[in-house]
């Protein structure tokens, strides 16, 4: 007997096919060890033979950002009972949590801080989530993190936290195990065991904690550098200033023992960089890019090796940010500034 | 008068929606707002301070306070 064309191609419930590029659902898109996202080497922006440097593109991701991989991992394990799932977010993990909810069937709600560009609340909306906008300075709780204390409290209110419930990447071991088992052993593949150095952004840490601890296992003299922004009010949406911050509002899933160094970047330096990865590589990256491989570019300047930078997302969610940032280098050239 | 009952909610959700509820009446008009927490009685009351909000304070009980506020 002959198979059914729905056989052929990939009925509901089939794994993937990555090769033939046919998925039984969305979330199947998701990047794993089979299915990396994209490393590619940046040849204009760092011309040094002896310190090479790699972007791992998760804009590559279904729902465009490194937020992906750890979206699906929270809701596979979590009860919701009916329950509508509620998170803080600065844009990403909000809509991968969106996507990956919708195609589960679940409700969505997420607060995201205000100073989050326009782009990424559109998108949210469209997913259909319900957003709600809060100011840093909201809650006294959680001094510089209004959302996160939005939902902390819908959490904790005898009126609503029947419901609702959050996965909390902040504290969500699978947050770590979703880059342990994917990301970190994708630039091991990637790089056929050949990396030196793996930057990453402190945000909610996850990204860091995970790979840096499959990487450290590979190979313990890998060297793992987080990135930080210089100031705890910056335009790095999606990154979090940890030096300073007292225990109780640091990132429970961080572990420090897979982290050699921590640097720090300014907005301006992460933007110029961004800029010039476009303008010099083709690449249209988020500014978190921008600040991580700022770091990376400086360790060029005198190391060698083979560097692995995580590019978190893409340029299009930051679009108003960067027509600030044009018209400012506009204003410079009109005045005959560099 | 106008009341807002927000005693099962905790801060930064009672700010907000106390915050809210001030923003839906009319100037000059008066209304009692019920909290129940010391954690939220504070956060409101700086906040509509800060709106230049006039208040009252009544406390009702060990964990029931009201603020009688006029736009």
């Amino acid at each position: 007997m002959g198979q059914s064309n729905q056989d052929r191609v990939g009925g509901k419930g089939k794994g993937p096919d990555h090769k033939l590029k046919v998925y039984s659902d969305i979330i199947q898109l998701i990047a794993g060890p089979d299915n990396p996202t994209p490393l590619v080497r940046l040849n204009r922006v760092n011309p040094s033979e002896d310190f090479q440097i790699y972007l791992k593109l998760e804009r590559y991701n279904p729902f465009g950002s490194v937020k992906d991989r750890i979206a699906y991992e929270m809701l596979k394990g979590l009860e919701t009972g009916g329950r509508t799932v509620v998170e803080p977010s600065s844009g990403n993990t909000g809509i991968a949590l969106a996507c990956v909810a919708n195609a589960m069937g679940i409700p969505v709600e997420i607060a995201i801080p205000k100073m989050v560009p326009e782009e990424k609340k559109v998108m949210l909306r469209f997913l259909g989530a319900k957003v709600t906008e809060a100011d840093d300075e909201l809650c006294p709780l959680f001094p510089t993190e209004g959302a996160r204390g939005l939902v902390n409290a819908l959490i904790g209110s005898p009126k609503t936290r029947d419901s609702y419930v959050s996965p909390n990447q902040y504290e969500n071991e699978m947050n770590v195990q979703a880059h342990y088992r994917s990301t970190g052993p994708e630039i091991w593949k990637q790089t056929r065991g050949g990396v030196t150095h793996f930057f990453a952004g402190l945000g909610t840490c996850g990204t860091i904690t995970g790979v840096g601890r499959y990487l450290k296992e590979q190979n313990p003299q890998i060297k793992v550098i987080a990135i930080e922004p210089s100031s705890p009010k910056h335009r790095l949406p999606g990154m979090k200033r940890i030096t300073g911050l007292s225990e109780e509002f640091m990132p429970k899933i961080l572990d420090r023992s897979v982290i050699d160094e921590i640097l720090e970047v300014s907005d301006e330096d992460a933007y110029d960089t961004a800029l010039e990865l476009a303008r010099k590589e083709g690449i249209a990256a988020g500014p978190t890019t921008g600040a991580i491989l700022h770091v990376a570019l400086r360790h060029a300047g005198s190391g060698t090796g083979l560097a692995v930078v995580i590019s978190p997302d893409d340029a299009f969610k930051y679009a108003s940010f960067y027509q600030e940032v044009l018209q400012a280098e506009s204003a410079r050239a009109r005045k005959g500034k560099p | 008068m106008i009341e807002c009952d927000l005693t099962d909610l905790i801060c930064p959700l009672s700010k907000m929606k106390a915050t809210q509820f001030v923003d839906s009446l009319s100037d000059g008009q008066t209304a009692k707002i019920w909290l129940g927490d010391t954690e939220s009685l504070k956060s409101v009351t700086r906040e509509l301070k800060a709106r230049q909000v006039k208040l009252a304070f009544e406390h009702n009980g060990q964990n029931r306070f009201a603020l009688i506020v006029t736009k």
